[in-house]
């Protein structure tokens, strides 16, 4: 007999407890990936006593009105691919918004399974819920469950493995006047004899009197329909005068009542919800008018404190371990193409992208803190006031300030900006933070010419970028991402514990499905970099006559107008793609000198002018490789990916032209 | 306006408002109901500090609305 594969969706509303639940079923076994053709992400597993039974987590949304991509992809997979169980989890805490999807993915027709969660903040502010009798009136399965603790969980599998398909035809009565036109629609529909369509026919036709566009959208070229789609224009427009009030609304509030009633019946609230809670406590304090700014400001701090301090010896001692590797296998192997490849490659390479694995890993660990705490929120809160003077909202703020340690973390945590209009312009806008990587670089040009004003130096570059990022985020609205911010309705969930165990499940499962992703990328750049400055076989390492030094040497002119066209400034810059803090190593090669010589030969062959103009340039120039992956992976497409190496190189040019010409015409180059 | 409808906006902390009516565009209104907010809801206003987001509580849910949005939420004061 074929073991057939059973699938199951989870859906919920957005701080539900939605992602610890999966993480209860899945174990830490899961897959992450896109959905086809969007940048939302995709994350599946299989039960972990049931190896046939397939769980996929659909993205957190508070309804199904297909408004943003999150939506669509939700809804798309429960009418189309059709899962055999839907699980829906639901805070028991905030029945009345939380329900509202309940009912729609009823309409849908999906064979549902309730997970009441958050069971313990429910009895702990005295909600009652009469659970048998929610149930017998939705005429489906409800299991309470508390995911942070794993309660509930075996009660959930045991419902799970039980729930046959029902045919329920669940029905939401929108008054005579709607209901009559639902039903002549349905007639037509019925009468019609029309081609597979996944949904039933009430759905449908309350699909098509909403004028819902990606249902319409399937159905466009089906020409029965043409009839039915006429009615419907026509009965929006007598039910508008009618009713008063348009039909959206209306279905809104009528699921709202039903909701009402429903909940009338089942929960009784022992206190009065209106009382202060402990959030709110915790609120007068952290939202404070003067106090919350610099309460955030300070949480920012220690995040990326914390990110990097404890990721940078991390980092050193998967370095020492690949060096040894290195000179482990140069023992082994005699001097060659061979050992070359290997050592300078492929240890590089692994370098190259290892090194990050613990910030990244860090940064996942705060953030997913944040999240699960209720800080995140409190900080976009906080913020956007802020934020919405430079076009983003306010959440755009923290991968803003983690790129000042490194872009690449930085363009990942841009996962949760909602909007994907202020998501792109703050990927774009990202690589002008001024990561710590670019520190070495000016650390060389600063104690080579300006070791007077080193705090005015580098505070200027630091403060150029912010500023570029400013004009830039303007720029990008206008002709890129024209619209609105969006306006902020946002939900500030209570303080509560996260969950240990989901958290760095959670942590692990992003790190690791990064290095997957941006890997290859890095990889790819690094192995390319090798192999120009070692071929033609036997020249010197990036010397004049590799590849690398002729390509340097050809471009050296077009560098020329910002004061360093030499092809060891060129080379440098190149190899900078591949990891900004290369640049100072580079130069160091091809001058031929250490650390403290290199700062003398620099100071006798630049000018303080073009070394100013230089800095200027690795702050804005091309991100590195590593970020170029992740800007790849977070928007999609390599388009993105290409457009932000180009729009950076040209303005880094502009910029650095400014400052050398500028500085010129002022006098300033001798 | 009538006459005892007043936007959101200009409503102090710790006062319990019944929503009136909610203008602007259908899909601001549908974001707004799916979140819980619909005509009749009563909510507390929690935080107003003048400049900022507007913070409501709604039975156990607090939202953060920005003002541009509350000022189109009307609502009445209750005694």
């Amino acid at each position: 007999m074929p073991i057939t594969t059973e699938v199951v969706a989870l859906i919920g509303n957005p701080n539900t407890g939605k992602t610890s639940l999966f993480n209860c079923l899945t174990g830490a076994k899961q897959k992450i990936g896109n959905w086809p053709g969007v940048t939302v992400e995709k994350k599946e597993g299989t039960l972990s006593n049931n190896k046939n039974t397939n769980i996929v987590d659909l993205p957190g949304t508070y309804s199904l009105d297909t408004c943003s991509a999150d939506e669509l992809v939700a809804r798309n997979f429960i009418l189309i691919d059709k899962p055999d169980t839907v699980i829906n989890v639901v805070d028991a805490t905030n029945l009345k918004r939380n329900l509202y999807l309940t009912i729609q993915l009823l309409e849908m027709g999906a064979n549902l399974i309730l997970a009441l969660n958050m069971m313990d903040e429910a009895k702990n502010n005295k909600i009652n819920i009469d659970i048998l009798k929610l149930s017998f009136l939705l005429k489906m399965p409800v299991v309470p469950t508390t995911a942070r603790n794993n309660h509930g969980i075996t009660e959930l599998i045991n419902v799970l493995k039980l729930n046959k398909p029902q045919n329920l035809n669940f029905h939401i009565n929108y008054g005579e006047a709607i209901e009559n036109v639902l039903q002549e629609i349905e007639n037509i529909l019925i009468s019609s004899n029309l081609p597979f369509l996944p949904f039933s026919t009430r759905f449908l036709a309350l699909k098509m009197l909403e004028n819902d566009n990606s249902i319409l959208k399937m159905i466009e070229n089906t020409s029965e329909l043409k009839n039915a789609l006429a009615i419907c224009e026509k009965s929006r427009k007598e039910l508008l005068t009618l009713l008063g009030e348009k039909l959206d609304t209306i279905f809104i509030e009528k699921r709202y009542e039903y909701i009402d009633t429903l909940l009338q019946q089942t929960v009784k609230v022992e206190k009065s919800l209106a009382s202060i809670t402990t959030s709110d406590k915790i609120d007068k304090i952290i939202l404070n008018k003067y106090a919350g700014l610099p309460i955030y400001l300070l949480t920012m701090l220690a995040i990326f404190k914390f990110t990097f301090t404890v990721s940078t010896p991390l980092s050193h001692c998967l370095e020492i371990l690949l060096t040894w590797l290195g000179n482990w296998i140069q023992n082994l192997i005699p001097d060659g193409l061979l050992s070359s490849f290997l050592i300078e490659g492929l240890i590089g390479g692994m370098g190259a992208i290892i090194v990050f694995l613990p910030t990244i890993l860090c940064l996942y660990l705060a953030i997913s803190l944040l999240e699960n705490s209720g800080y995140m929120s409190r900080g976009a809160y906080i913020m956007d006031r802020f934020m919405r003077n430079i076009g983003l909202e306010g959440k755009a703020f923290i991968p803003l300030v983690i790129g000042f340690g490194c872009n690449v973390p930085a363009i990942l945590a841009t996962k949760t900006l909602e909007n994907p209009k202020d998501k792109m312009i703050t990927i774009l806008i990202t690589p002008l933070m001024s990561c710590s990587a670019r520190l070495p670089v000016y650390a060389l040009f600063i104690s080579a010419f300006f070791s007077q004003h080193q705090g005015l130096i580098l505070f200027s570059l630091y403060f150029l970028g912010i500023v570029l990022a400013i004009i830039m985020a303007k720029i990008f609205r206008v002709f890129f991402f024209p619209g609105d911010i969006t306006p902020l309705v946002m939900e500030l969930p209570p303080y509560r514990l996260p969950a240990i165990k989901s958290t760095f499940i959670q942590m692990w499962q992003e790190g690791s499905s990064f290095l997957k992703k941006v890997g290859t990328i890095v990889f790819a750049v690094v192995i390319l970099a090798w192999a120009l400055s070692n071929f033609p076989w036997g020249v010197e390492y990036a010397g004049p006559n590799s590849l690398i030094g002729k390509i340097g040497s050809f471009i050296a002119p077009l560098l020329a107008p910002l004061g360093f066209g030499t092809r060891e400034a060129a080379s440098a810059l190149l190899f900078g793609t591949v990891a900004k803090e290369v640049v100072v190593s580079t130069l160091g090669v091809l001058y031929s000198a250490s650390q403290g010589g290199l700062v003398n030969v620099i100071s006798q062959t630049w000018t303080p002018l073009s070394s100013l103009s230089f800095m200027v340039m690795t702050l804005i120039y091309v991100p590195c490789a590593a970020t170029i992956g992740a800007i790849k992976t977070e928007t999609g497409s390599w388009k993105w990916a290409a457009f932000s190496v180009l729009y950076t190189f040209s303005l880094a040019w502009i910029i650095a032209f400014l400052v050398y010409q500028g500085g010129l015409l002022l006098g300033w180059g001798l | 306006m009538a006459k005892d409808e007043t936007p959101l906006i200009a409503i102090k902390p710790g006062n319990k408002v019944t929503v009136k009516r909610i203008h602007g565009g259908l899909n601001m209104k549908i974001r707004l109901n799916e979140m819980g907010i619909t005509c009749n809801s009563e909510i507390n206003v929690v935080r107003n500090d003048g400049w900022g987001p507007v913070i409501i509580s709604l039975s156990m849910t607090r939202l953060a609305i920005g003002r541009q949005m509350a000022n189109k939420i009307l609502v009445e004061k209750k005694n």
